[in-house]
């Protein structure tokens, strides 16, 4: 229940009448510093990720400074890692949630093929906001499916992906495009450059932003996390549970939608499997952003250091002579790793903190 | 030879179920244990059938130390347990189940189905039931014949001990004489038995001898026909230590906040009727697994039950915690660890997430300063520090943890608070700050609704109270006027002298 | 006050004389049987097998052709890998877990079947079936082991393997051994072989419903504490789940690679979705505890009915993937109804 202010007031009044504890107050510093450290603590599983990323690429760059470290090649690895972002965006959200979205690629497949085929009947703009609502649809079908059926999300979305792929054909049975009809705009937008720096990549970065914004200052935010730390509890905590996960399913369609259209614009072609690459990568680049597959904790910032490492790593593994399918490989073997890794993170970032403690000992004086 | 327990313990993460638990029970004999809540029993009853592993002690049995690590152990072993829980698979038919560990295996490792069968209602036969079909899924069997499968099961083994927990739990009259029975049938034969109930009349009706447990301990073991029910319940109930309850004063009857008509869940709970006022504090008294669940979580908004319930004058039926919350009811769960805390998330999240404060400005972002100040003052209030707030949850005792949990209730300002064994395994100085809230919360208006295992507290803390028992109101009564023993007497289903020499009730008289 | 000893030493009483009895007249007797054996099917068998003999009928009215034994051989070959997939997923479904590596393991032994078998190799057979075994036995290490959700252990092994496969076979090429391929598509003395294998098939479902592995299956996924309370060795009941997958996996794969004689590392992916469809429409149980490999074989022929009739209605082939998403899509849902009401139930104790 949410409450005006003055609510507030009254609230925080009739409290103050009460008996106060006894209250132990360090130094300020030290309770800072405290802080500080937990803060710090908290985030560990992110920081362990981006860590991991700058040392593969100072590591890849220093193998191979004008392969790997070429203005070319990181330009399309940060475009990669973006697509793999948007990719991985509602992956990251409805996994947090607790859930898992298996239908990415054909909903990205979606978003390029329906803007190429809207773009020649309506403007552009218009043409990608209504494919926009359409991801939005799809997304929702999918919450719904997931809630009100309660069967394992996996299957469900992968089913509805089926879905898709039947309904993209049976629109327009002529889905292999060419070049030319992909919108002019599109292609502009995926290939523009600010200095060195794609465009793309800094809108994925300012998306970014706000998606943490979201994750951590809102409401709903805060919700999602609990409701895949514990949907016993959030139910019971008066968490209308079901509408949650609806909703990170939602935004999960927009954000697969998006990042197909501005597939189509980048290779300038569209075909059914465009998103195929995408699915693994997705939930790769969770896991080995430090989110726990199984929900509750993570954070997109996590992702967004997944996603770039393993854009590194598929430019990457090539020049280490490996064929292109050693990164399917590599997928596989980081989420696994990306689960231990996750854990094991997970407990360094919720042990008890040793001497900061302002000398009181929580446990000892027990029951 | 028998079986013999000494000096048990075992202690879960800061709580000490089992501090000496002793037991001796002789082959060819019935013995009952009988216990509160929390009293251990039913930790000792599973240190013995593999589910859980001692801390420390020793376990004989026929003078032979018994090592037992895992249910299979136990199978091994000769244990055979009837569990409260029914240890039979849903998936599985009846004779499947029956004898699940002993399936007849012929031609390359296939199961004889016709043996299997005949064997199956061999065996049915000579415990006396004739009517489960064999084939029937347990899934749909009802919860009577689930469980006199499950008793038809163990005894059927020829175990050398044989523990009944609560075997008796969903059974009927007749199907009850006809389980002890079965547990005097087994004594005879030579297995030591463990009879488990919280229905004293039963385990007199049953049993040689009797240990009663209390605190983790054993404090009292006799031969049944040396102690009446008065000693059996003193000695379940004790002299504790002073605990300090606040003074209350006398609640005067107000105008109802909530009536409950005929409300019923399921097979276990119900109907029920009954009335809470307006700053009352109406406790809720019973053994466990006696409906208080359903009803409970009924009320809360996580169950639908039958019957009506009406708040405020209102009609009252949520469809879900969300619905009731916002009707102005809050529950502080039964397992606080598996519903209600978020354990990697910081104490200010589990605070705050049931009512968050918005910022003026952009409604969707959340106000950190105003919310902290919230926290802060709410958690004051219970006696938390509020420096504790960005910890991790799970980083605090448990006592902590509850406050945590009733400081998130108290920021929803509810009407009715319904607190589910609030007071479990929380620290005295807990308890007290959470006495205190109580009482307060009372004082300005707030209706709560207390379900506890502790007489003591009960009776102390509220001001009316309703004992639950087999899924009805067995009493509802002023603390005033009642005592701990006859509280507890009446969630035992003591047999009162009234009710012995009542017409309808059944005395089986054969004897030899 | 002290209550009477009620209960005397002595002989048990008969239970419940008042019940009725499973004694009855013969004929009674006889339809009682077949009333129990009705009701003895889960509900997703009483759904499935209408519908089942409802699309055969449906299909060969159209088709009357489909019955000569040389189309039904057919029919029945290009079945026989979404059967062995099935059956693959269906141990696992019945743990209770899921295995969407089976496409993985599908594409690898599939490629193996076509590149590795050349110049008088052809013994590296019986070790492509092992390396199937070998990657179940690594599916049960990460979910049993490990205690990696199956979820997320198979998707990682999903793309590992096939990985793998694309790694040893990039695009569609290479070839099994001819002789192989038409030992498989011949005949044996007057019997097609595929009509043969799926013989075998049968007798094997139908061998192993009473074997006391499959009832441990099955108690683990029904209930997997109870199932540890009454004995179960419920991790290593487990791992077996995952190891036969993968066996049953390989053989799709391997017989897959025969069939078509060539060899394909993509065709793994489609197969995933597949499996859990002809196991959860032929009445399988995604929760666990109910089902059967004949219930595998059975959804399998079902989704070829699917496909067949709608090429004989002439429809796009496209449709059938749809059609078949929102079939499974229904059937779990029906499904869930009725489990979520049980679990209710269970909750309140």
């Amino acid at each position: 229940m949410t409450r005006s202010a003055s609510e507030s007031r009254a609230v925080r009044q009739d409290l103050a009448f009460a008996p106060k504890v006894e209250r132990r107050t360090g130094s300020g510093f030290r309770v800072r510093l405290r802080g500080t450290v937990i803060a710090l603590q908290r985030r560990s599983t992110v920081l362990g990720a981006f860590a991991f990323t700058i040392m593969l690429f100072v590591g890849a760059s220093l193998y191979s400074p004008s392969g790997f470290g070429s203005r070319y090649n990181l330009q399309s690895v940060a475009i990669f890692a973006a697509f793999t972002g948007f990719a991985a965006l509602g992956q990251t959200i409805i996994v947090i949630a607790g859930g898992l979205d298996l239908s990415i690629p054909w909903t990205m497949a979606l978003g390029g093929i329906g803007v190429v085929l809207l773009a020649g009947k309506m403007p552009f703009v218009p043409a990608v906001i209504l494919v926009l609502l359409i991801g939005l649809g799809i997304g929702t079908i999918n919450g719904a499916l997931v809630t009100v059926l309660g069967a394992p999300p996996l299957i469900v979305t992968l089913a509805v992906g089926a879905i898709i792929e039947g309904a993209i054909i049976a629109v327009d049975t002529t889905v292999e495009v060419g070049a030319g009809a992909v919108p002019a705009t599109d292609i502009h937008l995926a290939n523009a450059t600010i200095g060195r720096v794609p465009v793309f990549f800094l809108l994925w970065f300012v998306v970014a932003a706000f998606v943490g914004v979201m994750l951590t200052r809102t409401p709903l935010g805060r919700k999602i996390y609990a409701v895949g730390a514990n949907p016993r509890a959030a139910r019971l905590a008066g968490i209308r549970v079901k509408r949650v996960q609806l909703i990170t399913y939602s935004i999960g369609g927009v954000a697969s939608t998006f990042a197909g259209i501005l597939l189509a614009g980048y290779v300038q072609t569209t075909y059914i499997e465009m998103g195929q690459n995408y699915l693994f990568a997705s939930v790769a680049a969770v896991a080995l952003g430090g989110t726990a597959l199984l929900g509750g904790t993570g954070s997109y910032w996590g992702t967004f250091a997944g996603a770039v490492t393993l854009a590194g790593l598929s430019a990457f593994l090539p020049m280490l002579g490996l064929n292109g399918a050693s990164v399917d490989i590599a997928y596989g073997i980081v989420i696994i790793v990306g689960m231990y890794l996750s854990r094991g993170l997970q407990k360094l970032a919720t042990m008890p903190l040793p001497s900061t403690d302002l000398g009181e000992r929580e446990r000892d004086n027990d029951e | 030879m028998g079986l013999v327990l000494q000096h048990i313990e075992k202690t879960f993460g800061g709580v000490r179920a089992l501090v000496d638990g002793c037991v001796e029970a002789s082959s060819g004999e019935v013995h009952g244990i009988l216990g509160e809540n929390g009293a251990g029993k039913s930790t000792l009853i599973r240190v013995v059938c593999g589910v859980t592993r001692s801390d420390r002690g020793d376990m004989l049995l026929d003078s032979k130390p018994l090592t037992i690590r895992s249910s299979r152990d136990a199978l091994r072993e000769g244990i055979a347990t009837v569990f409260q829980e029914s240890s039979l698979i849903p998936a599985l038919t009846a004779e499947e189940n029956l004898l699940f560990g002993r399936l007849p295996i012929g031609w390359h490792r296939r199961i004889r189905v016709t043996t299997l069968h005949r064997q199956y209602e061999s065996i049915l036969e000579s415990c006396g039931v004739r009517h489960l079909p064999a084939t029937a899924l347990v899934r749909d069997l009802s919860l009577e014949d689930r469980q006199l499968l499950e008793v038809v099961k163990a005894v059927s083994v020829e175990p050398k001990i044989l523990i009944l927990d609560e075997a008796t739990a969903a059974l009927g009259p007749e199907d009850t004489q006809w389980v002890l029975h079965q547990a005097r049938a087994a004594a005879g034969r030579g297995t030591v038995v463990l009879f488990v109930s919280h229905r004293i009349w039963e385990v007199r009706a049953v049993s040689d001898r009797v240990t009663v447990l209390r605190g983790g301990r054993t404090v009292l073991s006799a031969s049944i026909d040396e102690v009446d029910d008065d000693e059996l319940i003193t000695a379940m109930l004790g002299h504790r230590l002073e605990e300090q309850y606040p003074s209350r004063k006398q609640h005067r009857a107000n105008d109802v906040v909530l009536q409950v008509e005929g409300l019923a869940v399921g097979r276990s709970c119900g109907p029920v009727s009954f009335q809470l006022h307006r700053g009352e504090i109406l406790g809720v008294f019973a053994l466990p697994g006696q409906g208080q669940r359903g009803l409970l979580m009924s009320i809360a908004g996580a169950l639908r039950p039958e019957g009506s319930m009406t708040l405020l004058g209102r009609r009252y039926a949520p469809k879900s915690p969300a619905d009731a919350q916002q009707e102005g009811v809050f529950l502080l769960p039964e397992d606080r660890v598996r519903e209600a805390l978020f354990f990697e998330h910081t104490c200010l999240l589990n605070v705050m997430i049931s009512h968050t404060e918005r910022r003026r400005a952009l409604r969707f972002l959340i106000d950190r300063r105003a919310e902290k100040q919230s926290a802060t003052a709410t958690v004051d209030r219970i006696g938390l520090e509020a420096r504790r707030l960005p910890d991790i949850v799970s980083t605090l005792s448990g006592g902590n943890q509850q406050k945590v949990v009733i400081a998130r209730a108290l920021l929803v300002k509810p009407h009715v608070f319904v607190l589910y064994d609030s007071t479990r395994g929380v620290d005295v100085g807990t308890k007290a700050d959470i006495y205190r809230l109580i009482i307060s919360l009372a004082d300005e208006g707030l209706s709560v609704l207390f379900y506890s295992t502790d007489v003591t507290e009960t009776l102390h803390l509220c001001d009316r109270v309703l004992v639950l028992e087999g899924g009805q109101i067995v009493g509802n009564v002023l603390s005033s006027d009642v005592d701990e023993e006859t509280l507890l007497g009446l969630a035992v289903a003591k047999v009162s002298v009234a009710d012995m020499e009542d017409e309808d009730y059944e005395v089986e008289t054969a004897r030899s | 006050m002290r209550s009477k000893r009620l209960v005397a030493d002595g002989e048990p009483g008969p239970l419940m004389a008042s019940r009725p009895s499973e004694l009855g007249v013969p004929w009674v007797q006889s339809r009682r049987h077949l009333m129990s054996l009705w009701s003895g099917l889960s509900t997703g068998s009483q759904v499935m097998w209408p519908l089942f003999v409802t699309m055969l009928v449906i299909y060969f009215a159209l088709e009357p052709d489909g019955l000569r034994i040389t189309q039904l051989s057919l029919t029945i070959q290009t079945t026989l890998p979404l059967v062995l997939v099935s059956v693959a997923q269906c141990f696992v479904l019945l743990t209770g877990g899921i295995d969407v590596s089976v496409g993985g393991v599908m594409a690898l032994t599939d490629v193996l079947m076509a590149t590795w078998l050349r110049g008088g190799n052809e013994w590296h057979i019986v070790l492509i079936v092992i390396i199937g075994l070998g990657a179940g036995v690594l599916n049960g290490c990460l979910v049993v082991v490990a205690k990696i959700p199956p979820f997320i252990a198979t998707i990682a092994t999903w793309s590992i393997y096939d990985g793998i496969a694309l790694y040893i076979l990039g695009s569609p090429g290479g070839s099994p051994p001819a002789s192989f391929t038409t030992w498989v598509t011949g005949t044996a003395g007057p019997f097609p072989m595929p009509i043969l294998l799926l013989v075998a098939l049968l007798l094997l479902a139908w061998y192993s419903r009473n074997t006391e592995l499959l009832k441990r299956i099955i108690s683990i996924g029904s209930d997997k504490e109870r199932a540890h309370l009454s004995g179960v060795r419920v991790e290593r009941t487990q791992f077996a789940a995952y190891a036969i997958a993968g066996l049953f996996a390989a053989l799709a794969g391997i017989y897959l690679a025969l069939i078509t004689a060539t060899g394909d590392p993509t065709v793994g992916d489609g197969y995933v979705l597949q499996s859990v469809e002809a196991a959860v429409i032929g009445g399988v149980s995604l929760a666990g505890g109910v089902g059967g490999m004949g219930m595998a074989v059975a959804g399998s022929f079902m989704l070829t009915c699917c496909y067949n009739i709608i090429s004989e209605l002439s429809i796009p082939s496209w449709v059938a993937p749809p059609i078949l998403g929102v079939l499974l899509l229904t059937v779990i849902g029906l499904r869930s109804r009725l489990e979520r009401r049980e679990l209710e139930h269970r909750e309140i104790r």
